[in-house]
């Protein structure tokens, strides 16, 4: 088993209720270490790249929304002015922009065995109210995706945590550089792997 | 009245994965976070965070020396020597190399009375004279006559700045002239601010 890295930002909504260090904290507590972090304002640009620009996030983003408002038999062409699904992707991510930016952002890398799965875990389901208690988003929020469709807003979800090892490594070099990362030992960490 | 002060959590603290502790303590009081990053700052980067100065080695020799007296243990015993300037220049060349044990996160906080209050949340700088309830408290033993049996300076793993001059002298040394500070809305600001 080899060592992943994990990109956490807490957003906006987590710096501006006053979370950050109850956040941070179920992270060291596990185990994992943090070997990079950073308080400042996302740029455009980042964030751009961040969510992949491709037309398959775009299609799989739009038609979660599609679903969503037909579940809830709402009209979808009237609040985004168009049903095709990589359209409203889009408009969705014109929304996470807007969302990152209220204000800075704590970005972390955590670094351990299994790392994205456990940041994974911790974090929770990412939308909150179907997030387990115990978890970040299910302890912190409760937001749903029918309340956000309904003020035309992105969930606010407190946390992003890398999805998948592949992204953890892409998303870690967007936004940090090799300088700003640094190897260490954890006091416990002789206990923890022999 | 608003006011911000230079925290720096050090190596041991780092290790122990105590970084989000000492977050979640300074955001509960409402003090509002504007700077942080990791950092593995240089032997000299560390020297010259300190003013010093003779007369600033010699306080730090005649701080030790009190500091011994008060404990009643033999501090000639120990050093060698009790002249406040060889003592102060012994300490000095043992807190950098503490500094030196592994990465340390620098932070800035704004809010009213900011130093004042983020000193006496973080205690004594001997944690074993702290108050109770206080960080260096709450996490530490450590004491003068112990970290002088091991050759090391007593670990203090939170530096607070301790004037406005100070704290504008350190936020300007190890942020830049030019770092330009994001202010955002943080929960309690509207209840105490307004």
């Amino acid at each position: 088993m080899t060592k992943q890295k994990a990109l956490l930002i807490i957003k906006p909504d987590g710096v501006q209720r006053g979370i950050i260090g109850k956040i941070i904290l179920r992270f060291e507590t596990v185990g994992l270490k943090i070997i990079g972090l950073k308080f400042e304002m996302a740029t455009s640009d980042k964030i751009i790249v961040h969510y992949p620009e491709t037309g398959a996030w775009f299609k799989k983003v739009g038609e979660r929304t599609l679903t969503n408002y037909a579940k809830k038999g709402l009209n979808a062409k009237i609040i985004f002015k168009t049903d095709d699904a990589v359209s409203i992707g889009k408009i969705v991510k014109g929304w996470l922009i807007t969302y990152l930016q209220e204000s800075p952002v704590f970005m972390a890398v955590v670094e351990g065995y299994d790392c994205i799965e456990i940041v994974r875990k911790i974090s929770g389901n990412t939308v909150p109210v179907l997030a387990l208690p115990g978890t970040v988003r299910g302890d912190f929020s409760h937001d749903t995706i029918d309340l956000a469709n309904e003020q035309n807003r992105p969930l606010r979800n407190i946390i992003h945590a890398s999805d998948t090892p592949e992204d953890g490594e892409k998303e870690v070099n967007l936004w940090f550089t090799k300088e700003e990362l640094f190897s260490y030992e954890l006091a416990g960490e002789k206990f923890m792997y022999k | 009245m608003n006011e911000r002060t230079l925290i720096i959590i050090k190596p041991d603290a780092v290790k122990r994965g105590l970084i989000g502790k000492v977050i979640e303590t300074y955001e509960n009081v409402g003090l509002k976070l504007m700077a942080a990053k990791m950092f593995k700052p240089s032997a000299d980067v560390i020297k010259n965070h300190y003013p010093g100065t003779p007369e600033w080695i010699k306080e730090m020799g005649e701080k030790t020396l009190a500091s011994f007296k008060q404990s009643g243990d033999d501090i000639k015993k120990t050093f060698k020597t009790e002249d406040p300037d060889k003592l102060g220049q012994f300490v000095y060349e043992r807190l950098i190399k503490y500094w030196m044990e592994g990465p340390i996160v620098v932070m800035v906080w704004e809010g009213p009375n900011a130093i004042m209050v983020a000193r006496k949340l973080r205690g004594h700088t001997i944690p074993a004279l702290a108050d109770a309830g206080t960080l260096l408290a709450q996490y530490s033993f450590d004491s003068s006559p112990l970290s002088a049996s091991l050759d090391r300076v007593v670990k203090t793993f939170i530096h607070a700045s301790g004037n406005t001059d100070e704290a504008k002298r350190e936020i300007k040394y190890w942020f830049g002239n030019h770092q330009k500070f994001k202010n955002y809305e943080r929960e309690v600001d509207s209840l105490y601010l307004k």
